[in-house]
């Protein structure tokens, strides 16, 4: 007998990302795993606890390259020269003898911040470089470091383990408070070996990282991180400051790498050669994320202890860790971005609740998903009861930031971006008045989506002044216009895929409630209580866009009209004054191109937004806005309400044509029907 | 600065260019059929070099065992051959290896998975071929003999060995008519229409598996023999097999990806600059200074060709791998 399957639709729609930690701490899995990885400390064996403990290291490391690789969906191949320069660089700063005696705190947060100082100048670098000038990149830094390890025998004993003088390198593991965890010691008369008290404190120090990343996951800046990841362009549209963060992601990464190194040198006591951390060797570590899941926290520590006990266990067979992570790296491709901790998780769905589609249609049905196509009518209204959605339109409202009042929303002067020879903009110039809905349709290729590209920041123009609500933001990057009320769609829905619907809406709120960093980490109730109210402001937002049956579902299971619609929601949490739509009707079929205008047009009327919007539906654009513009060859061709558009000859010779005059104006046209 | 030497540095850094120049072949050969690094070359070039020293390497000092576990126990018998017997051999089996591999992934199913799953699944098996060189009784200090024999060659103070002017000659002849094929017959019109599209390609009517796995074959090949041939000058050590791919790769991005005469122009500047380096042209240099040098060359030459190619890179825009 199957387990019922619980409704898709929340009934208690907040928390999805709140008190992460404490939610995981009550659940009887984790807690049974913490029984066992407890006893196991005392009575293991001994080499076995060795192994452990350098997993546990090598775990600290794959934790930070989750956040590179799983999150930023970037790639390093320098991460067993920073792992290994941890190991060498406080082993020379701490050592008494052959080194300087720092106190081992200063040593730890110098080596660390060292690392992220070294990641986040190499995303600094790359910031404009493709994916394959940073795999040259990461891999020269390895390079250097492996060079620059081995011409200092100092740091590192070069290849013979010893300073230039002969002398060992022997590291002391650190002492808190007068407690060692170099020695062995007695539990209820029971003997714990030095290792097992070093397994205890590593136990402890994973623990602490484990919590931080999965608070640093949950929090805006782990869901802007998966943003920027995915998509940068669509994270700057909603006023992410997609290339810091992509900084603070590869700073993240080194600080958590090195974290592992500090670790693995008080494990090893004698420094092992450089030799062990080669570049090869940062394919071993870049195989464990993608075989556990690039957005598996815990299924990467499992995956790291696995990847180190392996090849101990199959030692007689010679199996090494090459071999163990071509093996991980393959099965990561087979299982997807999810990897082995999603399969994992499905397989259990799949025990106890049956097959996926068939639990996913049952789900749909009970919540009525399947009894329209996308849930919306013909005039955009949706499916809540009046109340709720005077309740969620409330809550929404009280959302949006109170923007002092304007005339102009948005004014571009004399545009012109040249592409080579092709002059894509020569000299277009729109107004959008504060309030209004405008629409800007023309041929293609006449450059709509340059301009479009141009006002949010995309793309710098040659010349020409863009000016938002009276502020002139042509040189500004796209989040700083993003900051002043600006939000934008695309062609084509930009949602994070492998995100729920309800993570992709709270994505859009970080420039609402982003705070102190320390304070999202540190688990404060005044800075969790922000992500708690954008909870509630996405779930009114899904509620208005009819979206909230999704709420739980990954966004890649959506069909297009509600992606889109995603998308919108997205924008929303990110508090605009003005939203540009770059042809929101792109791909939709006419029922609900019709069905989108319509919540496009009453978002306007009861939010006060202002809209620009770029389509190619003629007749909705001339039906639902109050002031067109044509552009054509890189030129404003004509300006004014949709009468005067589509009376103009010029405009009916080159874009219209003349059979729309015949069937009457097009603002009495029945709906806008393509 | 002893610019006496620059000649004897020149033709030294030519012949080594030789060996540097094989490898970006098969990388951009592959590269520009799926548009992914394949990685796997390297893991072929590795097991290559470790078959041929297998096959081809007499010496009474090193137990004859091909596999070894860690109790000393092992299987197998070194054959002994003929060392052009045993570059036949190796070569045959990077054919087999690399069309193994462009069958799998040139399928309608695999083809069609986005760039970083493919870069993965090369990858892996890379690892998976590196890692099985851990079982195998291989010395990598001890060179093979070389098939194309002991001669030396003079020219000027240079004594320049049989492999490594066969090696030149080698890249030379086969990136001159891998350049022509690719541009001026219908095959290569066919790889690069299945680089641009594989669908569009299919629907043209191309043979998708059949093109695929013959340009993973070739490039198989090429790797095979270029293991060899480093394997003879270097040894067959598996990790410097991999850090030669890697520096192959970057040669290969400062041809673009595309040509393959340029990144045979950038490994005769590299290896002129490294022999530069080595015989002292610049006055003493350490060997790590050396790869710091040569390090920092590979990537200025990088990022100047990223520079070259910088109106391609849309403001934010995100770029596959």
């Amino acid at each position: 007998m199957r387990i019922s399957w619980p409704s898709l639709h929340r009934t208690e729609p907040i928390a999805t990302g709140t008190a992460p930690v404490r939610r995981a701490a009550q659940h009887p899995g984790v807690i049974a795993v913490t029984a066992i990885a407890l006893l196991w400390g005392a009575y293991g064996q001994d080499y076995l606890i060795y192994t452990v403990n350098a997993g546990i290291a090598t775990a600290l490391a794959a934790l930070g390259l989750t956040v590179l690789v799983g999150w930023g969906r970037e790639v390093s191949l320098a991460t067993a020269g920073v792992f290994g320069s941890a190991v060498y660089i406080y082993g020379y700063f701490s050592r008494p003898i052959t080194g300087k005696g720092w106190p081992w705190v200063l040593v730890a947060l110098l080596v660390m911040l060292l690392a992220a100082a070294l990641m986040a100048s190499i995303a600094l670098i790359s910031r404009r470089l493709p994916g394959i000038y940073l795999v040259m990149l990461t891999l020269g830094a390895q390079v250097l470091i492996e060079r620059t390890i081995f011409t200092f025998g100092n740091y590192s004993g070069g290849i013979g383990g010893a300073d230039d003088l002969g002398r060992s390198m022997e590291n002391k593991r650190p002492q808190f408070f007068g407690i060692g965890i170099s020695d062995d010691f007695h539990v209820l008369g029971h003997r714990i070996s030095a290792d097992g008290a070093f397994y205890y404190f590593s136990l402890g120090l994973l623990a602490v990282a484990l919590v931080l990343v999965t608070r640093l996951r949950r929090s805006p800046y782990g869901l802007a991180f998966l943003l920027v990841g995915t998509d940068r362009q669509a994270a700057a549209a909603i006023g992410i400051p997609a290339m810091r963060l992509r900084a603070v992601i590869f700073a993240t990464c080194g600080a958590l790498v090195a974290t592992g190194g500090i670790l693995a040198c008080w494990l090893f006591i004698n420094p092992p050669i450089f030799l062990n951390y080669t570049a090869p060797y940062s394919l071993v570590l870049l195989a464990i994320p993608v075989l556990a899941g690039l957005d598996s926290i815990t299924w990467v520590i499992l995956t790291a202890v696995l990847f180190q006990v392996t090849p101990v266990a199959l030692e007689h067979y010679r199996v090494g860790s090459y071999m163990i992570a071509g093996i991980g790296l393959l099965a990561g491709a087979a299982f997807g971005s999810r990897g082995m901790g999603g399969r994992a998780r499905d397989l259990t769905r799949f025990l106890l609740y049956g097959p996926r589609r068939e639990r996913t249609n049952r789900g749909r049905l009970q919540t009525g998903t399947l009894r329209h196509n996308d849930g919306l009518s013909v005039d955009g209204a949706t499916q809540i009861s009046a109340t709720d959605r005077e309740r969620a339109l409330a809550v929404l409202t009280a959302w949006l930031p109170q923007r002092p009042p304007g005339e102009l929303a948005l004014s571009a002067h004399d545009v012109k971006v040249h592409i080579g020879a092709v002059r894509a903009l020569d000299g277009a110039s729109i107004e959008v008045p504060t309030g209004h809905m405008v629409g800007l349709i023309g041929p293609n290729g006449a450059g709509k989506t340059t301009l479009f590209d141009v006002i949010s920041g995309l793309r710098m123009p040659n010349s020409g002044r863009i000016t938002l609500f009276g502020s002139d933001v042509t040189g500004r990057q796209p989040w700083d216009r993003a900051a002043l009320g600006m939000s934008r769609t695309f062609q084509f829905a930009r949602v994070v895929p492998d995100l729920t619907v309800a993570d992709n809406l709270v994505a859009g709120a970080y420039q609402r409630i982003r705070r102190n960093p320390l304070g999202w980490l540190a688990g404060w109730p005044s800075t969790w209580a922000r992500l708690r109210a954008a909870e509630e402001a996405a779930y009114a937002a899904a509620q208005l866009l009819d979206i909230d049956r999704y709420w739980n579902e990954r966004c890649s299971t959506l069909e297009f009209s509600a992606r889109r619609r995603v998308e919108i929601g997205r924008c929303l949490l990110s508090g605009p004054r003005l939203l540009l739509m770059d042809e929101p009707a792109a791909g939709l079929d006419p029922a609900s191109t019709v069905a989108l205008f319509g919540l496009v047009r009453k978002l306007h009327a009861e939010l006060g937004l202002t809209v620009l919007l770029v389509e190619h539906y003629v007749k909705a654009v001339l039906s639902n806005c109050d002031y067109v513009y044509v552009l054509a060859e890189g030129q404003i061709l004509a300006a004014g309400t949709p009468e005067e558009i589509a009376a103009n000859p010029a405009v009916q010779s080159r874009y219209l044509g003349t059979r729309m005059l015949a069937r009457g104006t097009p603002a009495a046209a029945p709906a806008a029907m393509p | 600065m002893n610019l006496d030497l620059l000649p004897e540095a020149l033709v030294a850094g030519v012949a080594l260019a030789g060996l540097y120049g094989l490898l970006p072949i098969a990388i951009v050969l592959s590269y520009r059929i799926s548009r992914t690094i394949a990685f796997v070359h390297a893991g072929i070039a590795a097991i290559a070099a470790l078959g041929y020293w297998m096959l081809a390497l007499r010496s009474s000092l090193i137990p004859p065992q091909i596999i070894y576990w860690s109790d000393g126990s092992g299987l197998g018998h070194r054959p002994e051959l003929n060392p052009r017997a045993a570059l036949l051999i190796t070569c045959a089996a990077g054919l087999v290896a690399g069309g193994l591999y462009g069958w799998v992934v040139m399928s309608r199913r695999v083809s069609a998975a986005s760039t970083l799953t493919l870069t993965i699944v090369s990858l892996g098996v890379m690892m998976v071929l590196l890692g099985t060189s851990t079982v195998l009784n291989v010395q990598p200090e001890v060179a093979p003999p070389s098939p194309f024999g002991d001669h030396r060659f003079r020219i000027g103070s240079v004594n320049l060995s049989a492999n490594k002017v066969a090696t030149l000659i080698i890249v030379i002849v086969v990136s001159a008519a891998l350049a022509v094929w690719l541009s001026r017959t219908h095959t290569g019109l066919c790889i690069r229409a299945l680089a641009d599209d594989i669908e569009a390609g299919v629907w043209c009517g191309i043979k998708l598996r059949l093109v695929g796995t013959g340009v993973y074959a070739l490039s198989g090949t090429l790797a095979a023999l270029a293991g060899v041939l480093i394997a003879v000058d270097a040894g067959p050590n598996p990790d410097d097999m991999v850090v030669l791919f890697l520096r192959g790769l970057v040669l290969a991005v400062v041809g673009g990806m595309r040509s393959l005469p340029l990144a045979f122009g950038a490994a005769l500047l590299l290896g002129v600059v490294q022999t530069a380096l080595i015989v002292g042209v610049f006055g003493e240099v350490s060997g790590a200074w050396q790869e710091l040098v040569i390090s920092g060359l590979l990537l200025a030459a990088v990022f100047g060709m990223a520079r070259l190619r910088r109106e391609k890179f849309f403001l934010l825009e995100r770029q596959a791998l």
